[in-house]
């Protein structure tokens, strides 16, 4: 993915030689409204979460209503079960269920006669070796600007020879998602000492500024569910036909569900 | 086997020669420019006294004859170029070169009444667009740089997507739906700097011929037109040296005899100069880009003796762009063609012609970490054999064998560290035999036939996929097949049908029928035609694309045939067409095939040109009322969706008026409805970002599209050493802001709401040439 990046990059550096915005009214269409599932079960210790909400149409603000009162149900092949608690409006936490590597979890959502479910399976962790933050003084395609400075992340760590393997990174600065999607498979790195860039163009920070990097192990259908994440649209240098991203739910048709190990690292800009 | 096949043919066309030279006889010949001996494409030769009789020139000026023993007055005739009588008393086969003068200026032109400028009429030829340099060169364009790319999507049922676009879609079909040819060698990439400019310098050329509809039989391979461009061949006669200056980019062209009347030679060049602004800039991040083209083009001929001559003709273009020495693209094409020209005898002509073509890639990236690079590259081997036969007055036959070896390297990725990948090769090898033949019973039908029969092979060694369709393109199985092993094989009949009637001197009727198959098919995730597009050959999973088209023309000349009126209706059914499922990985996979998703399309329209040819001012109006859908299972339900470059209507309007013999202006305005596009319809927020909801493939349209330019040029008074003029244009008079992008983001004054955002490119861009020749 970093090379078709980098040409989408040229474009716009083409482009943005001569180019020019300009906000415009577009009429669009009422959707009929989704149920959106975003679940979390993680190896590590952190809370497993499902959250529930619904989709609004485009020209509607930015309020997304929560689905509540579900029964949210996860189970293991080891027989445990657990069900969720809303502790939020649309928020439900898990009480017992644990995440181990190897189990495979399935979900299940009773909501107004609908039923939502998805299977996820953990997979061996791999941890992260190191995170690599430097300050990029050449090659920064938009130019550095005045609120910051421009750096580079790389990730380090060692892939697994005998085993396919599918990595998400979760970018924060100072505890907040930026909501980047880096997800990487291993069919060009099986086997290698990886040292792979977060490749971001602009990503200022200031002083004090602290980085976290997660890593996650997932499976096949949550790195399919991310890589076909993108909400380009439009033009003729753009990915020509932006749909909703594969998804590993039944049921519904946005959102993902998602049983994963959990690595983090720090890094203070000084 | 195919050599037996074509001795065959060969042998019954003597036979039948035999048979029919009772008291006719031919007269044949070549001919050529009398000022710099280059041959024509397209002259008409006719006999005054047997009006139904004539004949065209082929690609290579060469002409036959066959009428009865008699005296007779020869016209001979080509649009701007002054039309020659000859008398002769034809009683034994003869043989006559025909140099035509060309007007100095068409303001003057010489109106020979007994001449028929109605060829358009009376031919069957339907669909088909010809351009000529000399038009092309008057027409404004985007920095200065002429261009035949964007110059036909001016005509009607040819468009393209958004802004700075380079690729054809012709009647619904794709940009990788073309077959496109220089000298007969496939450029598989006519676009520089991502489609902003063609790799056709304007300068190399000398004749451009697009099919929309059908096709001759002699081409093959693609499924929704032939670009076929010709390149000059050099002035026999004097040396000359040509060029312009631009704002962007310059040329220079050298040409001149090898040995006078016998052979000549031709080389242009052309290259950009952005990058060189670059530098002049003081920051380190900028001055450090690379940003240029470059085109060669070079030609020779000489004529042996009287029966045979040999032509050597090649291109070479690369683009490159590179960012601070850590990211870099390049990539271009290559061809070359050796031709030899035989006359066997005054009615049958031969050209054999062995090709070359590729096109390659290659990405680098320069880290800390390591360098990244990827490679691809296609090529091809042709050979071409073709006949054509002009048997008697009502009947030309054409045919020939072609055979093609297609070697695609999908790409090789390295670095230092990932493991080095290279994608296994895929060979095939494209067999085709043809026949067509235009037959002329009487003056009022025109009547065009013809066949072509082709092979695909697919060829080991490599492995082989197979996936269950049905079921998520999950792979089922693989299958290592060895060298030389035929993997699949795949067998088309392509016919061919074109009739035409004359209703009267001034009005035909014509009705056309086509199939064409393509075996190599584009896999892009992109709208344009990007450096980076993959190239897929009919396989196991892949089955070759098919056409059938329709199409019903109605032909009209008033005013003495000064003013042409032509509408055309087209219907085409479409099979085997492909899309990308959701999320497809489509770089460095081997089983891409397993990408895919299958379906049908059609496309239908009606298109109405009103072109005035001759004279001081001339140019045409075209309009185009059409619809391109495609159905695939897993899209939209498996219901009709609007494919991307369905426009539903599309005007284009182009004059150019030669004031007198120092000033010409031009104009070209053109609208076109904007292009399908998939919009979100709904939106919500995963990990705290919002996230857009689309219901519908290509449920949305982009704005129309609209923009006028205007051109002026101005001629220096000529010597007979130095000729000159200054070009001065401007792209987009009136700064309409077309949408190239349209992009959704929060408010950034309100994040509770979402926006559209539109990019455009271009506004008011004028620019200016300095053209000379010496």
């Amino acid at each position: 993915m970093k090379y078709t990046s980098g040409l989408l990059s040229i474009a716009l550096l083409l482009g943005s030689l001569v180019s020019c915005t300009k906000v415009i009214d577009i009429d669009t269409n009422a959707s009929d409204s989704q149920i959106v599932v975003q679940g979390s079960l993680p190896s590590d210790g952190d809370k497993t979460f499902v959250k529930l909400m619904k989709s609004v149409n485009f020209d509607e603000s930015n309020n997304y209503p929560a689905v509540r009162n579900a029964v949210v149900t996860i189970v293991d092949d080891a027989g445990n079960s657990d069900i969720l608690t809303e502790v939020a409006p649309g928020f439900y936490e898990a009480d017992s269920i644990i995440g181990i590597s190897g189990r495979t979890y399935n979900l299940s959502i009773q909501v107004d006669s609908k039923t939502i479910t998805s299977t996820s399976t953990i997979p061996d962790k791999v941890t992260l070796d190191s995170i690599i933050v430097t300050e990029v003084t050449e090659g920064n395609i938009r130019g550095g600007a005045a609120s910051g400075k421009t750096y580079e992340v790389l990730v380090r760590y060692t892939d697994p020879a005998n085993t396919n393997n599918y990595y998400r990174f979760i970018e924060s600065v100072n505890g907040i998602e930026t909501g980047d999607i880096y997800v990487f498979d291993d069919r060009l790195t099986n086997g290698l000492a990886v040292e792979s860039p977060l490749l971001k163009f602009n990503r200022q920070l200031k002083s004090n500024d602290v980085l976290t990097i997660e890593m996650q192990c997932i499976d096949k259908n949550v790195y399919n569910y991310f890589k076909s994440f993108g909400n380009l649209s439009g033009g003729p240098q753009n990915s020509s036909t932006p749909a909703n991203p594969y998804t590993n739910l039944i049921g519904t048709k946005l959102g993902y569900f998602s049983a994963h190990t959990a690595d983090r690292k720090n890094h203070v800009i000084h | 086997m195919k050599y037996i096949t074509t001795a065959i043919v060969i042998a019954l066309v003597f036979i039948s020669n035999f048979v029919l030279a009772q008291n006719k006889f031919t007269l044949s010949g070549t001919i050529s420019d009398a000022g710099t001996g280059e041959t024509m494409i397209g002259a008409v030769v006719r006999v005054r006294e047997i009006p139904a009789s004539g004949t065209v020139c082929n690609e290579y000026g060469f002409y036959s004859l066959t009428i009865p023993k008699g005296s007779y007055t020869i016209l001979v005739q080509i649009v701007g170029y002054r039309a020659i009588e000859y008398t002769l008393d034809l009683s034994s086969d003869n043989s006559h070169d025909f140099k035509l003068v060309a007007n100095a200026k068409s303001l003057e032109e010489v109106v020979i009444t007994s001449t028929k400028r109605n060829e358009n009429i009376s031919s069957s030829k339907i669909g088909v667009e010809k351009l000529e340099v000399k038009e092309i060169k008057k027409i404004p364009v985007l920095f200065g740089e002429q261009d035949i790319l964007k110059t036909l999507q001016l005509l009607p049922g040819v468009k393209s997507i958004g802004e700075g676009n380079g690729g054809l879609y012709v009647r619904g079909g794709d940009n990788s739906q073309n077959l496109i040819l220089l000298d007969e060698a496939t450029v598989y990439n006519a676009n520089h700097l991502l489609g902003f400019f063609s790799t056709f310098n304007s300068d190399a050329i000398k004749d451009v011929s697009l099919y929309k509809g059908t096709a001759p039989a002699s081409y093959g391979g693609r499924l929704s037109s032939v670009l076929d461009v010709r390149m000059n061949e050099g002035n026999n006669q004097q040396y000359h040296v040509g060029g312009g200056i631009g704002l962007i980019a310059s040329r220079l062209n050298v040409e001149g005899p090898i040995v006078k009347d016998k052979g000549s030679f031709l080389i242009t060049g052309r290259r950009t100069y952005a990058d060189m602004f670059l530098k002049l800039s003081s920051d380190n991040n900028i001055n450090s880009n690379q940003l240029y083209f470059y085109d060669l083009n070079a030609k020779a001929n000489y004529q042996v003796n009287k029966k045979n001559k040999i032509f050597l003709s090649g291109y070479l273009g690369r683009d490159v762009l590179k960012f601070n020495n850590r990211f870099g693209i390049d990539w271009g094409n290559v061809t070359g063609t050796t031709r030899l020209n035989h006359i066997w005898n005054n009615k049958l002509f031969s050209n054999t012609s062995l090709i070359y073509s590729d096109y390659d890639y290659r990405v680098a990236i320069t880290r800390d970490a390591g360098d990244f690079s990827i490679t691809s590259k296609i090529k091809n081997v042709n050979l071409k054999h073709e006949f054509e036969y002009f048997r008697n007055n009502k009947n030309t036959m054409r045919f020939g064998i072609n055979s093609t070896y297609h070697t695609i390297t999908p790409g090789q990725v390295e670095g230092s560290d990932i493991n080095a990948v290279a994608l296994q090769n895929r060979n095939a090898i494209e067999n085709a035999v043809y026949f067509s033949n235009n037959w002329k019973p009487n003056a009022r039908w025109n009547v065009d036939y013809g066949l072509r029969l082709t092979t695909f092979n697919m060829l080991g060694p490599g492995d082989f996929y197979k996936f269950d369709y049905q079921n998520n393109n999950e792979l089922t199985d693989t299958i290592i097949y060895k060298k030389g092993d035929i993997v699949k094989t795949y067998i088309n009949l392509e016919p061919r049908l074109n009739i035409a009637y004359v209703l009267s001197e001034s009005n035909s009727l014509k009705l056309s029928y086509t199939r064409n198959t393509q075996n190599l098919h584009v896999i892009s995730n992109s709208t344009s035609s990007t450096p980076t597009d993959i190239w897929i050959a009919s396989s196991n999973n892949v089955k070759p694309e098919i056409c059938d088209q329709f199409s019903l023309g109605y032909f009209k000349n008033f005013k003495d045939n000064t003013l042409q009126f032509s509408t055309e209706v087209y219907y085409k059914q479409m099979q085997n067409q492909m899309d990308l499922k959701n999320g497809a990985e489509i770089r460095a996979n081997d089983r891409i095939e397993g990408e895919l998703l299958f379906g049908d399309g059609r496309a239908y329209g009606i298109e109405l040109l009103l072109k005035k040819k001759y004279g001081k001012f001339n140019g045409w109006v075209g309009y185009t009322l059409s619809r391109t859908e495609r159905k695939i299972d897993k899209i939209n339900d498996g219901s009709w969706y609007a494919a991307r470059q369905d426009a539903t209507h599309d005007v284009s309007v182009v004059g150019i008026y030669d004031i007198n013999k120092k000033w010409a202006v031009s104009a070209t305005w053109l609208y076109v409805t904007g292009n399908a596009v998939t919009f979100p319809s709904g939106k919500y927020e995963i990990n705290g970002l919002t996230q857009y909801y689309y219901t519908e493939r290509n449920g949305y349209r982009m704005p129309d599209y609209h923009r006028m330019d205007i051109g002026v040029t101005k001629y220096f008074k000529k010597s007979n050493k130095f000729e000159s003029s200054l070009n001065f244009s401007v792209y987009n008079l009136y700064g309409r802001k077309n949408a190239y992008t349209i992009d959704f983001e929060d408010n950034p004054n309100d994040p509770t709401k979402t926006q559209a955002v539109m990019t455009y490119l271009f506004t008011y861009v004028p620019s200016i040439t300095y053209n000379f020749k010496f």
